[in-house]
Parts: structure tokens; sequence; C-alpha cells
């Protein structure tokens, strides 16, 4: 890391970038254009705010930009609030859960529509062409098209995107202003600065430094027009020719060129704090990997190159949380690129997650929307849920718990812990969401009681498809302009002119389930120790009077993650049944749904109001996050939950399922440690594995950092889906990592 | 009689016990008393019950079914039959045995399925303890039965068992991990209750015989770290052993082993004594360095955790 870079880190931690920051500038642009459409509102809103919002650099800045203002002037009318989106009212419920027992909106504009996110600008196509290319294309599209509601869109795109060329006008004199009082390199620097902002008002970027730059104006602006968890998609391949060009051309050392990439990736740190959602906003879920590696779109050959290295150099000099970056491997990935990687991975803070182009490539395959070039062409979108770049709409949106199926089936389709609110608009009446399927004496078997489960979580996932259909998306301009698609349909991503527009769906509490379906099938039908009564009334009582038992389960009885075929056996038939069920859905831009296992914030938030289950867990307490066994219930070390995932068929769940490891930096910390944590790897690839994600922490370092956080403001840790600074997340957040970390390997 | 032997734990992933990916099994008893050892609860070979008050719920079942404990849960050991009625009832796993019987058919079936991890990485099972070398017909019979299924086994040893031992386990195991405490015998007697003949003697025969020799040596302040402590080494290994050995390895001091002595919470039927060495601070990076240095200048191939 260099000087310059070492004191942009420092000025980032000392919240220098902070001070430019302006909430909300109290403007409007309703006055004269209240009659004109909501995308022409809003792409106005956006230009203004552009032509009104703070600009600055700091000392030593090589990149301009930077998000300042956090709200955009006033363009939805009060009928417009008035009227809503009533398909998507959020109760008391939904203030907890609804980030994943039902369908959610991680953002929302004035109205209630969704904002949009997750989905990955066409970097690869706009960077190399240009800003005035762009609206040159659209502007000649304009004058072709009859269509009203095409003209409208174009329209919205123009004014946004000759907004964009309007603050780089303002980058540009910022720049000159500051050379005109620096002296020596520094006035040089600038000078490049302002001529590299000139020249992309006027066209394509020259050089790489250009391209760069472009990249992260772009990004800033979506940031800026209300986009949140805005992924960057394969940077090495986008800015490859650029570096290759001018490395040839003897413009640039690989020196500098590392140089200005880390302090592109400094300045995607701005964001770390003003995450999506209030109430569950949480330190740098940004959203925004990179993915590197994977093949060729057209000939699926690997691809790596300078950047790709590069990159990985760059995450290991630089400890901060942006970006995320995301490895895609395969049985063709360089071993030189594994070890960098598992070097990485040793520092602890997460990066990278391996992405497997074996499996996760055929998954896509497996709907029938999808051609191969552009599934070779995914990339992690928020966390790391995989889409194609460029050209797809992601969607998060909702989910099923796997337990709460449980639940539901043993208790008639009611809640074990009474109504935990009500939304009207799905229809739901008293405290029964679930349908019903029967009282407990009704199931004289294991597979009855199998069926009702399956017949619960159909009924879940009907429901909630069925809501997320009817939810409504908000437009915007910008953002869609820089896909491949919204230009070529005429529409927004409102109105699905994406390529692709993907509803991710996704299951949480699976290891849960098994291991609950499995006590119950244990305790009840083989052993007949209790009825399904009896057993059921045990856990709504919360195992009150009743803990022998309930250590008996959790110590004695199998779990899934321990290579035990029988549990491994019950995971895989929830999953497939699971699987089978969204993949039928369709969304309301008729593309199939598609499976993904995950918890998301669900194993803190959804278990809140779930009530006890059959493993051991209380009500109220965590359940398992993503794929993994339930925490302190794998005690045959990684190679058995290696097993154990490589037997459950992830080969459709196309938007993905990620295994969450663990282990203790000793493991990592020689080269002898990091070529068995390769191996390891790779046969998790080679068993089927579709995504792992890795914590190397120790357990002493994170509790000595929640009594002293002042000295360990860079200690970056993986939770979820993202990785984050440990401090900075709230304690029940702390508390979970350190219960997983107790029982690292 | 049947072929089982006490294993006290089982470690999958153990990244330290050998090449590649390996699962470890740790045998109890031990011929040597070091001062130092790490796992004191196994230097016997006999069945305890241990007690973790940690883990403990107070469910009072394990009074019900004894009848000899009293109210502090606490049993007097020398009327403990070992009948294990209390483990039995003791779910939350408060008390457990301090180990479990296996055969050779038993390992067999905790590692078939990781072949998968061992063939990709050249790893394999590790015998440990205590001293696995004891339990001579267990082990060459599950060594030999594991290599029947292709698995690669390596022994964890201190040498101090009767060369007979060696020669039955020759044809079948694939490394040893070989313990090299220190050269002189009178000293070497002092820390570990026995002198160090028997044990260099054993190892000469190994490489004699050409098996795959990593000589680990643990580095005790002030007991067997000396600079002349490793050049002793060092010119054994190139005088007596020709240098063939794959490598010898530094294994620092470590701190922890302190916690186990004296625990009475965690061994309260079996109380070990207290730590015996005083605290101590494991040793530095440049001084590993320094001692790597003086291996190396005898042609020896060095390796640490630490460098």
């Amino acid at each position: 890391m260099t000087d310059r870079i070492n004191a942009l880190r420092e000025m980032f931690f000392a919240d220098e970038h902070k001070k430019f920051r302006v909430e909300d500038l109290h403007l409007s642009i309703l006055e004269e254009n209240e009659k004109r459409p909501f995308a022409i509102r809003k792409a106005l809103a956006f230009d203004l705010a552009l032509e009104k919002m703070p600009v600055f650099l700091l000392e030593g800045d090589l990149i301009c930009g930077g998000k300042t203002l956090y709200k955009l002037p006033k363009y939805v009318t009060h009928e417009e609030i008035m009227w809503g989106n009533h398909n998507f009212e959020v109760g008391e419920y939904g203030m907890y859960s609804s980030m994943f027992d039902n369908a959610f909106n991680l953002g929302q504009d004035d109205r209630g529509f969704g904002l949009n996110d997750s989905s990955i600008p066409a970097y690869y196509k706009v960077v190399p062409m240009g800003i005035p290319a762009l609206i040159a294309d659209v502007e000649k599209r304009l004058a072709e098209t009859d269509d009203c509601d095409k003209k409208t869109y174009y329209e919205s795109v123009l004014i946004s995107n000759k907004a964009c060329l309007k603050a780089m006008k303002r980058y540009e004199d910022l720049c000159r202003e500051q050379a005109a009082a620096a002296e020596g390199e520094r006035k040089e620097e600038l000078l490049t600065m302002a001529e590299n902002m000139n020249v992309l008002q006027n066209g394509a970027p020259q050089t790489y430094w250009q391209a760069v730059q472009l990249m992260y104006f772009i990004q800033f602006l979506i940031w800026t027009e209300g986009g949140y968890l805005v992924p960057l998609g394969r940077v090495d391949i986008t800015l490859y020719p650029f570096y290759k060009k001018d490395i040839e051309n003897g413009t640039l050392t690989k020196e500098f060129a590392l140089e200005i990439l880390e302090a592109f990736f400094m300045k995607l740190n701005y964001e770390v704090d003003r995450t999506h959602g209030e109430d569950i906003r949480i330190n740098s879920d940004t959203g925004q990997s990179i993915t590197i590696g994977g093949c060729d779109p057209l000939t699926g050959e690997p691809t790596y190159n300078d950047i790709t290295m590069m990159i990985l150099d760059a995450k290991c000099d630089m400890k901060v949380t942006d970006p995320k970056v995301h490895l895609r491997v395969s049985s063709k990935t360089p071993r030189e690129i594994w070890e960098k990687a598992a070097y990485l991975n040793s520092l602890g803070m997460g990066f990278p997650t391996y992405e497997n182009d074996d499996v996760i490539i055929p998954a896509f395959m497996a709907h029938p929307e999808y051609t191969i070039e552009d599934a070779r062409d995914y990339a992690a979108s928020g966390c790391w849920e995989m889409t194609v770049q460029g050209k797809a709409l992601n969607r998060n949106v909702g989910g099923v718990c796997a337990l709460r199926s449980l639940e539901w089936a043993m208790n008639n389709g009611k809640f074990a812990l009474g109504n935990p609110g009500s939304l009207p608009a799905m229809g739901l009446i008293g405290d029964r969401w679930g349908i019903p399927t029967g009282e407990p004496e009704w199931f004289d078997t294991y597979s009855k009681l199998f069926n009702a489960y399956k017949v619960q979580m159909k009924h879940y996932i009907d429901m909630v498809t069925s809501y997320v259909n009817r939810s409504m998306l908000s437009p915007s301009p910008f953002y869609s302009s820089m896909m491949e698609g919204p230009i070529e349909n005429g529409r927004d991503f409102d109105d699905w002119g994406a390529i692709y527009n993907e509803t991710d769906f996704q299951l949480g509490a699976l290891s849960n389930a098994a291991d609950s379906l499995y006590a119950i099938k244990k305790l009840v039908y083989e052993d007949k120790e209790y009825t399904l009564r009896e057993f059921n009334d045990i856990l709504l009582d919360n195992w009150e009077g009743h803990e022998d038992l309930r250590q008996r389960i959790l110590n004695e009885f199998p779990k899934f993650g321990n290579n035990d075929s029988e549990v491994d056996k019950i995971a895989n038939d929830i999953l497939e049944y699971y699987v089978q069920e969204v993949t039928k859905h369709r969304n309301a831009a008729g593309q199939t749904y598609r499976a993904r296992i995950s918890s998301a914030t669900g194993y803190v938030y959804a278990a809140r109001i779930l009530g006890a289950s059959a493993d051991g867990r209380k009500a109220k307490q965590f359940y398992a996050d993503n794929l993994s066994p339930m925490m302190g219930a794998d005690h045959n070390g990684p190679t058995a939950v290696v097993l154990s995932c490589g037997k459950l068929d992830v080969s459709k769940c196309a938007g993905g399922s990620v295994l969450d490891m663990k282990f203790h930096p000793s493991a990592l910390s020689t080269q002898e440690g990091r070529d068995k944590f390769i191996t390891l790897m790779q046969t998790y690839c080679q068993l089927g594995g579709e995504q792992a994600q890795i914590n190397v922490l120790d357990n002493k370092v994170l509790l000595d950092a929640q009594k002293h956080p002042e000295n360990y403001r860079d200690l970056i840790v993986r939770i979820w889906g993202f990785s984050t600074y440990f401090t900075q997340v709230a304690k029940h957040w702390q508390d979970h990592i350190i219960q997983r970390s107790t029982l690292s390997f | 009689m049947e072929n089982k032997v006490r294993i006290f734990d089982v470690k999958h992933y153990a990244v330290h016990d050998g090449p590649g990916i390996r699962t470890t099994f740790f045998l109890m008893g031990c011929p040597l008393r070091c001062l130092w050892c790490q796992n004191p609860e196994s230097q016997k070979d006999e069945t305890v019950i241990t007690f973790t008050q940690m883990k403990c719920i107070g469910c009072g079942k394990c009074v019900e079914v004894c009848g000899k404990l009293d109210r502090n849960l606490q049993l007097l050991k020398a009327s403990c039959e070992m009948c294990g009625k209390c483990v039995k009832t003791c779910f939350a796993q408060a008390r457990q045995f301090g180990s479990t019987y296996y055969t050779p058919e038993d390992v067999l079936k905790i590692v078939k399925d990781e072949r998968i991890f061992f063939d990709s990485s050249k790893g394999g099972v590790t015998f440990s303890g205590g001293e696995c070398m004891l339990h001579i017909d267990f082990l060459t019979e599950t060594v030999r039965l594991l290599k029947e299924n292709g698995i690669r086994s390596a022994i964890d040893t201190c040498g101090a068992v009767p060369k007979s031992s060696f020669e039955r386990i020759l044809p079948y195991a694939d490394l040893y991990l070989y313990d090299i405490k220190k050269i002189d015998p009178a000293l070497h007697k002092e820390y570990t209750g026995m002198d160090n003949t028997l044990i260099l003697e054993n190892l000469k025969f190994l490489t004699q015989n050409d098996a795959n020799i990593i000589i680990r040596i643990p580095l005790i302040p002030g007991y067997t770290d000396s600079k002349e402590d490793i050049d002793a080494i060092g010119r054994f290994v190139r005088d007596d052993l020709n240098n063939k050995i794959i490598r010898c390895e530094l294994l620092p001091y470590n701190k922890l082993a302190a916690s186990k002595y004296g625990n009475k919470t965690i061994w309260s039927d079996y109380t070990l004594g207290d730590y015996p060495l005083p605290e101590m601070e494991p040793q530095s990076k440049e001084y590993i360095s320094e001692l790597a240095e003086i291996l190396k200048s005898y042609g020896i191939e060095v390796f640490s955790e630490s460098l």
C-alpha cells in the first residue's frame, strides 16, 4: 500500500468524507412538472440533485466522485403517496420478519414502490462506450419510435445521462480550481484528473485511469439515484483491455495501476454506513461485489489476467470491507489463483467468497430462460447470489423458513407463538397463516407428517410468490440505462425491460428443519417415547421441565453436517421439494422463480417469532445461517460438513447456496495449512458444492474487540453474506459470530 | 479377545499431524511421564469418568442412579466401579467417560468417507496419544486394514516401546512422526522418567529400514530448547541416521498445556496434580529461526509453524 492510499484510508476511518454530506437540501421539481410522467419527474429530480450536490476531493484523491446528497428533490405528488403501494404494506410482523418470512422490499420510494438493487450494471458495455455514445444511441431511438411509453422512457434516460455529463463538468472545474492552488506533482495529477473528466464528457475513456474513473462515476450516481446494493460484476475482464493498452504503450506502470485501483476501492467504502432499510441497517451491507476469475462467455475457457491478481493484492493490502471479492473457480482454475486466494482468506476478512462454475452454470441452464453464453457470464450480486451481469434485474424479495413450515404442520397451520401481526393484503385471518393440515393425532406415520410438512411449505411458497408478484417497482432511468435490455426494449426496470428478470426465493433453517424432523422421527415414530401431541406440547412450553430431553437431543442425536446419512437425506428431501415447488412459479415478468438456500437476516430476525423446534432450539433463538449446520452441531470438523453438504442436490439452485465455514487462524497460517485448505475447497467443489464463504477468526480476539472496540476499528468479519466491521454491528450480531467461532476448527 | 483400545479423542481435519488432510486418533496410555506433558489425562490407560461443572444442568439423575455421589456431585474414586450409569443418564454430557473403546473396524468406519480428502491432499490417518505403539496388536491390525482400503497411516510416537513393536508395524505404516526430546540420557531420564537409549535405537532401526520419518522436537524453555540441545540432535541425525529423514519439525512451547492441570472442574474424579513447570512464554520467531539454522548446518530440512 502506498503512502497515498494509506493516507486516504486514514481519512476514511476519520470520517473525512462524511463532512461533505448533506442529507436533504429540501429541493423540489414538482411545481413546474406535476403533470409530467413519474419517470420524467424522477429524472428531473436526479438532474437537480446532481446540480446541487456538494462536490469534493480529498487530499491525494485520484478518482472523482462520492455520494453527498441523500434525498432526491421532491418529485412524488401527494396523491401518489396517498395511493401508495397497497400490496406492500408492512405490518408489525413485517418489521422484524419481512426480511425473511414473507415478501419484502429492501428500499422503497415515497409511494412504497421497490427501489432497484442487486442488478449488475453492464460496465463491460458502458465503460468502453462512454456516456456521450450512449446518449447518441438513445437520441436516435427516441427519434425513431412512435410508442408513447418508450418516448417517455428514452426522455427520462436522456435527462439522467445529460445530468451525469453536467456532474462530470462540475468535477472537472473542481479539479482545475484545486490544481491552480496546488504545486508540483499534485498539480499535474489534478490537471490529469480534470482532463479525465473532460474526455469522459466528450467520448469514451481512452486510458485505464479514465475507465476506472467512469466506472466509479456511474457507480456513485446509481447510489445517488436511490439504488443500493449495487454490484460491479466482472471488473477484471472489463478493465483489462484498457490496462493492457496503457502498459503496452508505456504510459502506465503496474504500480500506478494498482494505486488507481486502490484509490477506486477506497471510494467504494464511502457508503458502508448508509445501507438499506432503517431498522435492519447493518454496516457494509452495500452489495458492492466484484467477481473475478471464471470463464469466457463464448468459449467457456478459464479467464484471469493481471487485474485478477491485482484485485486480490489490493484486498490483501487494504483491510477495508468494500468491494467484496468473489472468486469464480472451477476444476480448471490455476493453482496460482487458488494460492493467492487462500492467502487472502488467511487474513480473516472473509474474502474471497468461492463460486463454483462447474455447478452454477448448469444450475442456470436448468432454467428455460438462459443461454449458455449468458450463464457463463454470471457474477455475484448483493451478497453472494448469482445473476447475469448487465442483463438481469435481480430481486431478492421473499423466502420461506423451513422451520416455520414444520411449526405449521405440527399446529394445524397456526403459529406456535401466536399471531405476530397481520397483513390484510395477504388475506390472512386470525392466528392461522398456514392452512389446516390436521391435528397431530392424524399423523400416525412419519410420511404423513412429512406430507403435511410439504403441504405447508407449498402453501407458504404460493402465498409469498403471489404476494411478491403483486409488488411494484419504481422506475430508475439512470440505473436501468446502464444495463443491457431496457434501452433496446424501451422499457425501464419497473416495466420489465431487462433481458432477464430474476426473482430469487430463499430457504432458511434447512439444517434445523432436518435435525428437527429426524428427532421427531426417532422419538415419536421409531422409539415411540412420546406421541406427536405430547412432543409438540413440550415444544409449545419451550422445553419447560424437559431440559433433560432437550440436552439429550442436542448432544446425542445425529445432526446435519456430520456426514450422517439419515439426517442428510432428510435435508435433501426438504431441499428437493422446495426447489421443485419454487421453480414451478413464474414472476410478474414471466420468468421462473429461482431457488436459493439463504437465511439472509432471518436467522436473527425471523427467528424471534419462531417457537421452539424439535432439534433442541429454544423459542426465539437463532437458527443456522445459510446452508450451514446449526451452530455447535458440527462435531466432526469441516470434512464432515463438506461431505454432508456434498449430498445435497443444489444443481438446480440457480439462486445459490452458500456454506459458511470457519477456521482458526492457525489452520491457514502456513503454506502447508493453506494447501490443505485449498484441497478442502477443491473437494467441496468436486462434490457438487456451489458456494462457500470463509471466516478465519480467533474467538479471543472477538471477545477482546467487544470490550475494547477502539483497538479494532478494522477488524473485518463475514456475516450472512458480506464482510463488515465487527465493532460496527449490533451486539446480537456480534454474539452470533462469537457463538459460531467458539467452535472453530 | 476382541481387539479394542481406549481412544480419548478423534480430531478431524487435523492440520498439524503430518502431511495433507488427516484424522488423528488419540490412544490412552504412555510409558513416559514428561514434565511438560500436553495430554496428561492420557498417561494412564484406564477408564475415567469426567465431570464438567459448566455443562451440568442440575437434574440430579446421576445421584439417583448411583447412590455413591455426595451432594456436591463429587464421587469418591475408591468406591466408583466405573459402571457408567451416571454417564448414560447424563444427557447434558457433564459426566462423560474419558475415553471410548474402538475396534479396528470402528476406525475404518469413521474415516472411510474421508478418503476423498486423504487422496487429494496425500493425507491419511494419524495415530497419536498417549503412546499409540503401546497397543501394537490393535495398531498393526488397524493400520493393515486401512492400508487394504487405500488409506495411509502415520504413527506419532515417542519411541519408548520394544523394538519388536516397530518390527511388526513396519510393513504397514507409511510415516513416523518421531519425537526426540533430548540427546543427553541422564537429563532425558530426569525430565521424562526414562532414559533414551531405547528411543534412539528404535529410531536407528527405522532409518535402517528406510521408513519415512519426520522428527519432532518439542521446545520446552530451559529444558530442551538450548542451542546445545539442538546441536546434539543435529549431530545425531547426521552421524547416526545418515540424514535419512524427511525433515525435523521444531514445535514451539504451547502455554495451553498448563491449563489442563489441577483443573478440578473437569477432572473431579481424577484430579491431576499441579503443572510441574513454571509459567513460561513461547520462543520468539527469531530464536526458532536460529535453532533452525543449526539443524540446517547439518544438512537437515527444517519446518516450524512459527517460521
